[in-house]
């Protein structure tokens, strides 16, 4: 028992030291690819290490967000970080909130697209308060959109949109029919300190 | 009688009106008067424009809230191994973005590098046209999005060259899509574009009544070459001018496979 603890803890620590390693490997191999004169070495190396470092920043992310939001628990298998690393979409992450009574919030943040940066202007658009089923709303200090929709059999969905700087937070919530819990959920997640890191 | 001389003078009236050599005699002083007044606006819109004085001209620029002064930004490419250095120590101290903006310039020191030894390596003049100095220009977002642009422009007379080499990422999305496209368009009876081998590589040109030729190669991995020529006589005079660059240096030089 004690040996297969002992391999979790040291896997885990190794889940989450890889990246740091691979960052410096890679800033090392690009120094010396470029004092070698290898240019095309070093871009691919300098590349690597950016596409590390967005994950590096997506896990430091997960480790901000919450545990739990309001009565849902977060399924530590569904995290999911990756970076597209192409300037126009950068890093991305997800994590589930779940319960057995088929509650959920799915939340992801898009981080570092410019094509993000528009958003703020659609949510300046009075028309958008046109729509009964559309609110705007402010969670930690930054103004968003909150979408309410029904399907035919009354179930209650709601799409939440929190652009700050280059990036984007979505939280779809699934089942919960109150606002005000939704609103409570949200409240949890720590957007400033999350914008603080990406930014 | 007077019925019949009214007549008369109304017919002679008519035909000397309507008559050709009048009517284009009219119509030439008449294009004349538009000429002279056209020349004499200019003239005196010429005459103005010398005769302000500096103060007229600075009182202009405020009132315009227009710059009339020399400037511009100082343009120094990035010291590849110092943005190295400082991606290191601010990843070490959890600056991540810090990190990431010395990554970038790093990434674009090293594409600015691999740029300019591609440019090196063009011809400097090409079918009598020589290289317009200024023109050439690298161009990175830092990342793989729009990837590595190189341009160069040839001019002689009224003909130019334009190439335009891509690098990297998501061009090679483009140039699989050409490729795709050209697939589609050989199956037509379109006759100002074809499928052509240029230097062992898959290309296609093409013809365009306003543009001119444009010959376009995808290479490597994430490459493509692209030359445009306005006012080229033929397709064969077009093509003499195309094969005076090679491919496989530019590949080389970029670093591809």
């Amino acid at each position: 028992m004690k040996k297969i603890l002992t391999i979790i803890v040291y896997s885990l620590f190794f889940f989450f030291a890889a990246p740091a390693q691979e960052v410096e490997k890679n800033l090392n191999d690009a120094r010396s690819a470029y004092s070698s004169g290898d240019l095309e070495a070093a871009r691919f190396a300098l590349q690597q290490a950016m596409y590390e470092l967005d994950l590096a920043i997506g896990r430091e992310i997960l480790q901000l967000l919450p545990e739990r939001l309001g009565y849902l628990n977060y399924s530590d298998a569904d995290d999911m970080v990756g970076s597209v690393n192409m300037g126009f979409v950068g890093l991305h992450l997800s994590r589930t909130y779940q319960n057995d009574e088929k509650q959920s919030a799915e939340l992801q943040i898009i981080a570092d697209s410019p094509l993000l940066a528009g958003i703020n202007a659609i949510l300046a658009l009075p028309v958008i308060g046109r729509d009964p089923n559309q609110k705007r709303i402010r969670v930690d200090g930054y103004r968003g959109l909150l979408q309410k929709s029904e399907n035919a059999q009354g179930d209650v969905s709601w799409d939440m949109q929190i652009p700050f700087g280059s990036s984007l937070l979505t939280v779809n919530f699934h089942g919960i029919n109150e606002e005000n819990a939704i609103m409570d959920m949200a409240n949890s997640i720590p957007i400033q300190q999350i914008a603080r890191l990406i930014q | 009688m007077k019925r019949i001389v009214f007549l008369i003078g109304f017919f002679a009236f008519l035909q000397l009106t309507f008559s050709p050599e009048v009517f284009s005699q009219g119509r030439f002083i008449r294009r004349l008067q538009e000429e002279a007044e056209k020349k004499a606006a200019e003239e005196l819109l010429r005459g103005l424009g010398t005769e302000k004085s500096e103060e007229e001209k600075r009182e202009e620029s405020r009132r315009m809230g227009a710059h009339n002064r020399e400037g511009g930004l100082s343009v120094e490419a990035p010291d590849v191994a110092a943005s190295i250095g400082v991606a290191e120590s601010a990843y070490s101290g959890k600056d991540f973005r810090g990190a990431k903006m010395a990554l970038r310039d790093a990434i674009w020191g090293v594409e600015l590098e691999i740029g300019q030894n591609v440019l090196a390596s063009l011809p400097e003049s090409v079918s009598g046209l020589r290289s317009v100095s200024g023109a050439d220009n690298v161009t990175s977002t830092g990342m793989g999005f729009v990837g590595l642009l190189i341009e160069r422009i040839y001019e002689a007379d009224d003909m130019q060259l334009q190439v335009s080499i891509g690098n990297d990422a998501a061009i090679l999305g483009v140039a699989s899509l050409m490729m795709t496209g050209e697939f589609a368009r050989q199956q037509s009876d379109d006759t100002n574009y074809k499928r052509i081998r240029f230097q062992e590589h898959q290309a296609h040109i093409e013809y365009d009544e306003y543009s001119g030729y444009s010959l376009a190669v995808p290479f490597g991995q994430s490459s493509i070459f692209v030359l445009k020529g306005v006012n080229f006589g033929s397709e064969q005079e077009f093509m003499a001018a195309a094969n005076q660059f090679t491919i496989n240096t530019i590949k080389q030089k970029l670093g591809e496979k």
